[in-house]
Order: structure tokens, then sequence, then C-alpha cells
């Protein structure tokens, strides 16, 4: 993503031009609610974060510090606002709600058979489930690794950490993720679960 | 199967008790993100060769790895959520455009005629201390602003004028006229007056006018609320600050409760003729008068007009002379 052309954009809104600001909008609009829809695991959540986060970023835009990557900006915006959303009134889930389906097939699985297409489904819907089971900051620094496929250096400036933590936090929580998938998976190996943080993958009770 | 799943959560170390797995399981990330140094990469790859359970963990690296990047692909796209943004944008526009209009439309009223009272207005200090004006009848803008079935009096300076003398049967009779909306109100107006004097002290601290003091003589002190005598607002000044907090309504007649007048001055002293001034706002139908308490140069507060109003209270102060005592009084703030 080039940066000036994000800044154009925006220097264009903030002269009264609101059709830059639609493209912004069509142009980070998956990938906010992807890294939403990682964090609070369900779809109809993850949309309404969506338009939250644009209504702050719209709302903040005159304050957006032109050095900053719009895009950086625009990153730490949603995931706090998945973070904060995920430790409030889901505290006790643990499970993804998917009320739809949250994950298509990709191209070239369209010629699979259905086993395989069911096999497939499955494996994602429990990637989901997994992070669902990991504390909430970890689940940030994996969908921000994965789902936005940034760098250390960038998920750092993302939460606003140093690299070397944020190295060690992606590097626990890829740890953490690891022991859960394979447990749910039922393959041999231990479970283990971070337990400094557990805010997020109480059991239900 | 979710409890064993649990209880698997609680082992927090997969030590195994071999040295070398415990120095190699913590390079598998590294070594999966190509990020050891050769020599190190060497030393994993040679464990892994004789080692099962390293080779598994690496392998269930790598699985997760290929399951997170395979999910993030396939994350099905929300849909346009443009038309959805842009109606909680336009909802969230109306809710704030009511009270940006609530709270310039006033603002703009009273700029404008603080403007012309500034200019045709002009106060002078007596030897009572009180203001006198040198017009004869209330400036157009003033009376203009007032509400049509409010009469004008033909005199206001007979009321800023007024002797102490005066003022204590003005004040005498704004009691009694409180004694008796006490006694006969219905249950919705004690409860409002209730309301009313339990933020009396709040209010009376709060609104304490700007003092202009044109030296050597007086103080000019300016209520934040009219004191309302047969409509007009009228100021009085007085050496010493002292306020109290009265029940508008009892200075309102009842034919005039659809208004009252706050009244604030203008702060900086310009020249020998233009000692400060008055700002008659005329305010509709308003109540819960919050008043805000750094705001001591007030000209004529919009927070106030904007509030929601209810139409049978007020609020109002009045401006004691020295020897008169109030029920509550309070003392105004030292002035520069």
């Amino acid at each position: 993503m080039r940066t000036d052309d994000d800044s154009a954009l925006v220097a264009r809104f903030l002269r009264g031009d609101g059709a830059a600001f639609d493209a912004l909008f069509v142009k980070y609009q998956d990938y906010v609610y992807n890294i939403l829809f990682g964090i609070v695991g369900s779809q109809e959540e993850a949309r309404d974060l969506t338009q939250d986060v644009f209504l702050q970023v719209y709302r903040s835009l005159p304050k957006f510090r032109y050095g900053a990557r719009f895009a950086t900006w625009l990153y730490r915006v949603a995931a706090n606002r998945g973070v904060d959303a995920a430790r409030g009134s889901r505290k006790w889930r643990f499970l993804p709600i998917l009320d739809e389906p949250a994950f298509a097939l990709l191209p070239a699985e369209n010629d699979l058979q259905p086993e395989a297409v069911f096999e497939r489904k499955m494996e994602r819907e429990t990637v989901l489930r997994v992070l669902m089971l990991c504390p909430v900051s970890h689940r940030e620094a994996l969908v921000l690794r994965y789902f936005q496929d940034l760098t250390v250096e960038e998920i750092a400036e993302v939460l606003g950490c140093s690299v070397a933590a944020a190295k060690v936090r992606l590097h626990r929580a890829r740890k953490v993720f690891k022991d859960n998938f394979v447990a749910l998976q039922g393959n041999a190996g231990h479970g283990n679960r971070d337990t400094e943080e557990t805010d997020a993958a109480e059991p239900v009770r | 199967m979710l409890r064993n799943l649990f209880a698997n959560y609680r082992q927090r170390s997969t030590r195994t008790g071999n040295s070398e797995c415990d120095r190699v399981r913590p390079q598998l990330l590294p070594y999966l993100d190509h990020e050891l140094g050769s020599d190190e990469r060497h030393r994993v790859e040679d464990h892994l060769v004789v080692c099962s359970a390293c080779r598994t963990e690496l392998a269930a690296f790598e699985r997760v790895e290929a399951a997170l990047g395979v999910a993030a692909a396939a994350i099905e796209s929300p849909g346009d959520l443009r038309p959805g943004f842009y109606a909680r944008l336009e909802q969230s526009r109306r809710k704030q455009a009511p009270i940006r209009w609530a709270l310039a439309a006033p603002a703009v009223a009273c700029l404008a005629l603080a403007l012309f009272v500034a200019n045709h207005l002009t106060v002078e200090p007596g030897h009572d201390g009180r203001l006198r004006t040198d017009s004869t009848s209330p400036p157009a803008a003033i009376t203009n602003a007032m509400p049509p079935h409010l009469p004008v009096s033909d005199s206001p300076s007979d009321l800023v004028t007024s002797k102490p003398a005066d003022l204590k049967s003005a004040a005498s009779e704004i009691s009694n006229n409180r004694k008796q909306l006490a006694a006969s109100g219905s249950t919705p107006r004690r409860r409002v007056q209730a309301d009313i004097l339990s933020r009396r002290n709040r209010v009376s601290r709060q609104a304490v006018a700007i003092a202009e003091r044109p030296q050597p003589e007086r103080k000019l002190i300016v209520a934040k609320r009219a004191r309302l005598s047969d409509g007009i607002a009228s100021v009085s000044a007085a050496p010493r600050a002292t306020m109290s907090v009265i029940d508008a309504e009892s200075l309102v007649p009842a034919d005039r409760r659809g208004a009252s007048y706050l009244e604030a001055e203008t702060s900086q002293s310009r020249s020998a003729g233009h000692r400060g001034g008055v700002v008659l706002t005329s305010l509709a139908a308003e109540t819960d008068l919050h008043v805000s308490d750094e705001d001591r140069n007030f000209m004529a507060s919009t927070h106030i007009l904007a509030t929601a109003a209810r139409r049978d209270i007020r609020d109002t102060l009045r401006i004691d002379d020295d020897n008169e005592r109030s029920e509550e009084s309070v003392e105004l703030p030292a002035l520069p």
C-alpha cells in the first residue's frame, strides 16, 4: 500500500472531498473487518465494529499525523476497538459465534471432493475457535501477523510497543496457539495456555 | 473432551528432560522464520534428525502456520459496509445538529445585541453606586429582544436608579410571592421548587458575575440571572458583592411566565463612554440552568439557553443590598 496515496486521500478529505474518505473506506474495509473478526470471532459484531472504527476515523482524521502511516494508524484503531469489545461484553465467550459461513472456499479448492471441502472448513473453524481460546492480547498479535500479514516491526508500530516486545508477544502467542490447536485437533501433545492473561478464555460456568 | 482440553491448558511446561531438546525447542520458531544464524540452524537441523519429538513439534508449528494463513485468506468478505456506515454517520450528525443550533442561535443573537447595546447604552456610576443610563427609553434592540407579550417600561432608568428602600420593598415582595407560590403549588410544582432549592447554593455560587471595577468608585456587579420587575431586567450595583437566589417565577407575573431574562455584562472597560454594558438575553423557556463554574466572564451562556426547558421553572438571582440579608446569600469572590 502506497502511503503517499493514503496521505493524498486524507488531505483531500480534510479539504472537504467526501469521495476521498469513501475511497479510503473501500480500500481498507476488508482489512479492518478481518482484524476485528479475528479478535471478536463474530461476523455480525465485526461488521458493527468495522463501521464504528470508520466512524471514529472519520471524526479523528483531523488529528491524524501525516508522518505516520495511515494504515498503521487505522489498524491500531481497529485493534484497540476489537480488544475493547472482546474484553467487554464477550468476556465469557470462548467459542466463536459463527452465525453465517465465516470462511469461503479458496479458488483452488473448488474442485475438491466434498469430504475434503468439509475438512478444510472444519480446520478453518478450528482456527477461529482456537483464536477465541487465546488471550485477547495474543489474538491481537496473531491477527495482525496472519490476517494482516504485517511484519514484526509493523506489529510493534500498531501495538505501540518495541519490536522486541512485539516479537516476544508474537512468539508466545504462536506457541500457545499451536498447543491449543494441536490439543483441539486431538493429536498427541500437551495443550498449553498462557495463564498470565485469563480475560478471554475462561471456561463457561 | 473439553474438560481434558482445559486440564491440559493448565500444564505450563513441555519439558522432556532432554537438555538438547530443551535447548532446541525455543529455537524452532526462529528456525521456521529463518532467523537463525548458520551455526545455530545447523545445530537445530542436526538435532531434528535424531529427535522425533522435536520433529513433531516443528511439524505442529508448520501446520499451524499453514492453517492460520489459509484461514486468513479464506475469510468471507463482509460485503459493502458503506451504506450502514453512512447511515450511522448521518444519524450521529442529526443528533448533534439540534444541540449545535440550540447553542449557536442564542449566542449569535446575544452577540448581535451586545454589540448594539455596547454602542448605545452607556452606564455611569452614580453616587449611590447605581447604574444610570443616559437614555430615557430602552434601546430598540433590547425592546425588540423582549418577547412581545412582555411590556416594556418607559423608564428603565427608574429601576437602575432605585434607592435601597425600593430594593428592600421589592425583595420583600419577592419573598412574599415566593411564599405564596410555595403554599399554592401543586405537587409537581413543589417538586420543581424543591429541585430549584436544592440547586440554589450551587447556582448562586456559580452565578457570579463579572466584576468590572472602574476605579476607584465601585464594583459593577451584574447578576447572571435577571432580576425581573415589570418584565425588565435591571442591574443594581453594590459595593460589596452579595447575592442570593430566589425563585424567578415569583418575579414573573402570571401572564409572563413564558420567558425570563438573563443578564450579563461585558467585562471590558473600554473608555469613559463605555464602562461595560449589559446584555439582555431572552430565554424563551428555560430551566435547569447550568452555569459554568469557571465561566466568570459570562456573556450569555449558551449552555444555559440550550438546556431543556420546563415552562414553569425559572431561576434567578436577586442582588441584595448591603443591608439586606436574604435567606441564602453568597459572597462573591474577591475581584481583581
